[in-house]
């Protein structure tokens, strides 16, 4: 398969959308037309039944009139005068018939004739052999006599008496070449016909026919009529769509629209996945870019909180940083520790507001000044006043709170700051009590004021334990309610002789079961003098 | 874990005495605090700001840097109703100048 799904330069559902279409398009297409022909071909049939039904109707009118003929000639022993009176009226060009004539059974005469029947010229043979059909037919003989320009149908019929001896023949003229006027009933309308003596189309035995092309093609249907002794062959042929034309273009204006929906659902298709190839590839660099960004700003928090902590004389220190469970940024949380010189200890716990890169770069930034101007010798509530320089939440949107502290490992002086930090706990043997400071604004909040350095002295043994908010702050409660949970694990954690790193371990654990929503720091440290 | 039903809310409102106010509820943490954001730009300017945190059930440091961010740029916000959890955020923070809780 080709990179991305396509085949031809698009995408293979589009291929399939093209194919299923295609296929419904053609079976509704054949369909249509199927109905079509089905309804063609059955409007034929009717037409031609009840074409059928008009000859049908036509045959005894002349087969009474024969018949009565027949049966007057054997009463009247071929009485020439009673012939002409009963048959004079229906014999001339607007009559039923063009000529009667009546015959000697054995072919003699004729006795009496009107008109001018064709029959006449024939040779005694033929009309032997016709009147011998008459006799034995029992019903009317029917002889076409097509030769010439006038063509006739003539029919011979004896009496129904026994021991007949004569034999009454009749002829009808057939119209000109045989070609039918136009007619009238319209059951013959619209349709091109022909009419054959006998079975089969013989064009030797056409009567009637509507066009001189014959056999009669396309769309046709025939039917068969008892006409005397002989047949009637009735065949008719649509020249145009007899049904809605409607329906006979259906095939194709399914077809059209089949192939219109087709090529626009294909087209959508072909849209829809490009665009949504597009919406992958931007979402696939997006999860690139921000895994980037993400591996850039842990790099960074990493390097910022270090493994090896420096040692003076007199200070065990233990730290913990606990990454937040919720969200996979990195948060702005550190903890740092820098040797002044070989009694104090610079110690800082900050928290930068927010997280991912923006975070983890302004608590970069602060580390590193924190810990120059500690260098200088700045004291914390020095260092604080400066940072304010570095950070506005006004400009940068983050804002950090900070606690710095001075720990002197020969006294167990503790001198310390807080930037809007959560206050530390100081514990000993006896129990553990929050640091009561007055805390300054936050880095990167403008304030008159200014920061207030506390200093306290821990008790031999004493641990001051220092941490970000994430420690503290659960969502429903204040703080003061984390602030207790804190005194009251860090009060039954008092052996003095277990080290600071338990106690920190202890308060992860018991504070933090199932890790944290938020990154938390914590460093504890303890005046082992 | 803050669920559908407690997330923020931040929309600005008339205050009882005609002032705009926007009235915190709910939680604000980092997934949220635009909306606040959102709410606090729509204070026309020059107006001081006040938020009114009757129904704030949990704000975090994301959220207190938004509301950092506009006092930083427009003065100090008057806090009414302030629930505890802010309060005391407040108070350790030593904010009280900036986020002025109004008793």
């Amino acid at each position: 398969m080709p990179e991305g799904g396509r085949r031809w330069g698009v995408h293979v559902p589009t291929i399939v959308v093209l194919v299923v279409g295609l296929l419904v398009t053609a079976v509704l297409s054949v369909a249509a037309r199927a109905v079509h022909e089905r309804d063609e071909d059955r409007l034929v049939r009717q037409r031609v039944l009840a074409a059928s039904s008009v000859l049908v109707s036509a045959v005894p009118a002349i087969q009474a009139r024969v018949a009565a003929a027949a049966e007057l000639v054997e009463e009247t022993d071929a009485s020439p005068a009673a012939f002409r009176r009963a048959m004079a009226p229906h014999i001339g060009e607007e009559q039923q018939f063009v000529g009667a004539s009546v015959w000697r059974v054995d072919g003699e005469g004729p006795l009496v004739a009107i008109g001018d029947p064709k029959l006449r010229s024939r040779s005694d043979e033929e009309r032997r052999a016709l009147f011998e059909s008459a006799v034995s037919a029992d019903t009317m003989a029917v002889v076409a006599l097509l030769d010439g320009a006038d063509a006739r149908i003539g029919y011979a019929m004896t009496s129904a008496l026994e021991d007949d001896r004569f034999v009454v023949y009749a002829e009808q003229a057939l119209p000109p070449n045989r070609t039918a006027v136009p007619q009238q009933n319209e059951a013959f309308t619209g349709l091109d016909y022909a009419v054959y003596l006998g079975r089969g189309e013989d064009s030797a035995t056409v009567l009637l026919a509507s066009t001189p092309d014959l056999p009669l093609e396309g769309r046709r249907s025939a039917d068969d009529i008892e006409f005397g002794d002989s047949n009637l062959h009735l065949v008719m042929a649509a020249r145009e769509t007899l049904g809605s034309v409607w329906i006979e273009r259906a095939w194709w204006l399914v077809g059209a629209l089949g192939l219109l929906l087709t090529a626009g659902a294909a087209a959508l298709t072909e849209r829809l996945m490009r665009g949504r190839e597009r919406a992958e590839r931007l979402s696939a660099e997006n999860a690139r870019l921000y895994a980037q960004q993400r591996s850039v700003a842990q790099t960074l928090q990493h390097s910022m909180l270090p493994d090896v902590l420096p040692k003076v004389d007199g200070i065990d220190i233990a730290v913990r940083y606990v990454p937040g469970v919720e969200g996979v940024d990195v948060g702005g949380d550190w903890y740092d520790v820098m040797t002044l010189d070989d009694h104090r200890l610079l110690v800082v716990v900050g928290d930068v507001s927010g997280r991912g890169l923006g975070a983890a770069t302004v608590m970069a930034a602060l580390r590193y000044a924190i810990r120059a101007y500690a260098a200088q010798g700045d004291d914390p509530a020095t260092i604080l006043e400066k940072l304010g320089r570095l950070v506005s939440v006004g400009r940068d949107g983050h804002f950090a709170t900070v606690l710095c502290a001075i720990v002197d490992g020969d006294t167990g002086t503790v001198t310390l700051a807080s930037a809007g930090h959560p206050p530390p706990a100081v514990a000993d043997g006896s129990g553990c009590e929050f640091v009561s400071l007055t805390s300054g604004v936050p880095v990167g909040v403008s304030s008159p004021n200014g920061y207030a350095t506390t200093t306290l002295t821990l008790p031999p043994g004493g641990t001051l334990l220092a941490f970000t908010d994430g420690l503290v702050e659960r969502r429903g409660e204040t703080l003061d309610e984390g602030f207790e949970r804190v005194r009251r694990v860090t009060t039954a954690a008092r052996d003095g002789a277990a080290p600071v790193d338990d106690l920190l371990a202890r308060l992860v654990d018991e504070l933090m079961p199932n890790g944290s929503d938020d990154d938390t720091a914590i460093l504890g440290l303890r005046w082992t003098r | 874990m803050s669920g559908p039903a407690e997330r923020g809310h931040a929309a600005l409102t008339n205050g009882a005495d005609g002032r705009p106010c926007v009235s915190l509820a709910g939680e604000f943490d980092v997934s949220n605090a635009d909306d606040l954001r959102r709410a606090l730009d729509e204070i026309p300017r020059g107006q001081p700001a006040v938020v009114d945190a009757t129904g704030l059930r949990f704000i975090d440091s994301s959220g207190i840097a938004v509301l950092l961010q506009h006092a930083e740029r427009f003065g100090p916000i008057d806090v009414r109703n302030a629930p505890p959890i802010l309060r005391r955020i407040v108070e350790i923070s030593g904010l009280d100048d900036v986020l002025r809780i109004e008793s």
